[in-house]
């Protein structure tokens, strides 16, 4: 009996880990294709990893940040004098002028944002990207522990950047916008024209909608539409860039150039907000941080 | 045990590493570091050991990625089977073998989770226009192959040379005098 489980001891464990990732998925399948993780095991590894490549890329970010700020400027001084004598003159000419360009930087943005949407954002560094080519996804360094959950939209101050997908204590995994899992309910700013906003697996987005005249067109802006109860109304998502029109189907896509460049994301903003539609999917107020359930009743 | 603990460390460095090059390199030039480990390990160590540690990295992998919970385990538990089979009928102790065996496997792996993924999810993460990088990869991971796998039993056999001796001192000292 002993000889002969000796024999059969490897192929049953394999058949049994076989199974238990089958099981796994099947799982993991209803929880909405991976959303809500916030209490799996998962998150002990989330939380080991996350320091660990903290501290890796911090000489890389530092030798960039050194680069940025001081070898690439070298070449640029007499630009740079140039460029402030310009400002002064600016500044001299037209004081409401400059207070706009001030206005616009992004801290700014991010401020109003803020106000216009009645949510509190926790700032995020992106500490690590998705193991796998393939899913496009980042680790953030702030969890739970941080009021941050699942089902909360993550922005920058150009616009909307993804959902988080599974919280740590002290780190979360945000799900891009361009992963081909993620679907965003958007519509065009100018002619209200709505429709699905879908990644690609590329750096671009494909907007698909419903053909009612000439309402999408390039140029034109995508913002979220806030219908679905997962993202608030007006989140910009990016621009068309090309529309595919094809006459034969009622439904015609679109390439949307986001507005978030995802190559250089490293400051991130988490709204601490769930929509609706999150709050049925992760099970009432219970898993809401207080902050988060103020700011929801005034949320959009 | 200690190859044990080494290879549980090798394991969680594969996978930091994986994260930490992601945000720097592009994805075509990106090694799938925990197929190399899985194809290296299931060659140089007991089946055992492989098999397990093909499981965890495979649910470590899940975990830090987008993918659904157990579809990159299962991918390389399948890839463990695979390297036991072929390394039973070549010997894949030798580089060209060992390379052009994790070529094709690289792109099978690629398949494997656009198969599963458009199974459980509906949708496929790999299209057309990730053929070139799946390629590319395939083609790193092939050429990392040897090297890898001369580090990982490099590392094993100096291991258990280690814990073998260390075994071999305690016997004889609690062997009796007569």
């Amino acid at each position: 009996m002993r000889e002969f489980l000796g024999r059969l001891g490897l192929p049953l464990l394999f058949g049994a880990l076989v199974l238990l990732t089958l099981f796994a998925m099947v799982a993991d399948r209803r929880v909405l294709a991976g959303l809500g993780r916030d209490r799996s095991v998962g998150s002990a590894l989330i939380e080991l990893v996350v320091p660990v490549q903290k501290a890796l890329l911090f000489p890389v970010d530092a030798t960039r940040d050194l680069w940025a700020r001081y070898v690439a400027l070298v070449g640029l001084r007499a630009e740079n004098e140039r460029l402030r004598a310009r400002l002064a003159e600016l500044e001299e000419q037209n004081l409401q002028y400059a207070e706009a360009i001030v206005a616009s930087g992004h801290l700014q943005r991010i401020a109003e944002m803020r106000e216009n949407f009645g949510v509190p954002l926790r700032p995020a560094q992106v500490v690590g990207h998705d193991v796998s080519p393939w899913f496009r996804s980042v680790l953030v360094d702030r969890g739970g522990s941080h009021e941050v959950r699942s089902g909360m939209p993550v922005v920058t101050d150009r616009g909307l950047v993804g959902l988080v997908t599974a919280s740590a204590p002290h780190a979360a995994r945000v799900m891009l916008l361009l992963d081909r899992q993620s679907a965003v309910d958007g519509m065009i700013q100018r002619s209200r024209a709505r429709g699905i906003v879908r990644g690609t697996g590329t750096g671009q987005l494909e907007f698909t909608f419903m053909v009612r005249g000439d309402d999408v067109r390039p140029g034109d802006d995508v913002i979220t539409s806030g219908v679905g109860g997962v993202h608030p109304k007006g989140l910009r998502i990016g621009r068309i860039v090309e529309v595919r029109a094809d006459s034969a189907s009622l439904l015609h896509t679109a390439t949307v150039q986001p507005a978030v460049d995802f190559g250089r994301l490293e400051q991130v903003f988490v709204m601490l907000h769930r929509g609706p539609t999150m709050e049925l999917l992760y099970g009432g107020e219970g898993d809401l941080p207080e902050a988060t359930a103020r700011a929801g009743d005034g949320a959009p | 045990m200690r190859p044990a603990v080494a290879l549980v460390l090798l394991a969680l460095g594969a996978l930091v590493l994986q994260g930490t090059l992601a945000a720097l390199v592009p994805p075509a030039l990106l090694p799938d570091l925990a197929l190399l480990l899985t194809v290296t390990v299931a060659v140089a160590a007991p089946a055992t050991w492989a098999l397990l540690l093909a499981a965890g990295l495979g649910f470590g992998a899940d975990v830090l990625s987008g993918t659904l919970m157990g579809q990159l385990a299962l991918l390389r538990l399948l890839a463990f089977a695979t390297t036991r089979f072929v390394h039973a009928q070549f010997h894949l102790e030798r580089a060209i073998p060992l390379a052009s065996f994790c070529f094709a496997l690289a792109l099978l792996d690629a398949l494997g989770l656009a198969a599963l993924s458009r199974l459980f999810l509906g949708a496929s993460p790999l299209g057309l226009e990730a053929v070139p990088t799946a390629l590319a990869r395939a083609a790193l991971v092939a050429a990392l192959a040897p090297g890898a796998h001369r580090l990982v039993s490099g590392v094993l056999a100096s291991l258990y040379e280690g814990d073998g001796r260390r075994r071999e001192v305690r016997f004889d000292t609690r062997r009796p005098v007569i």
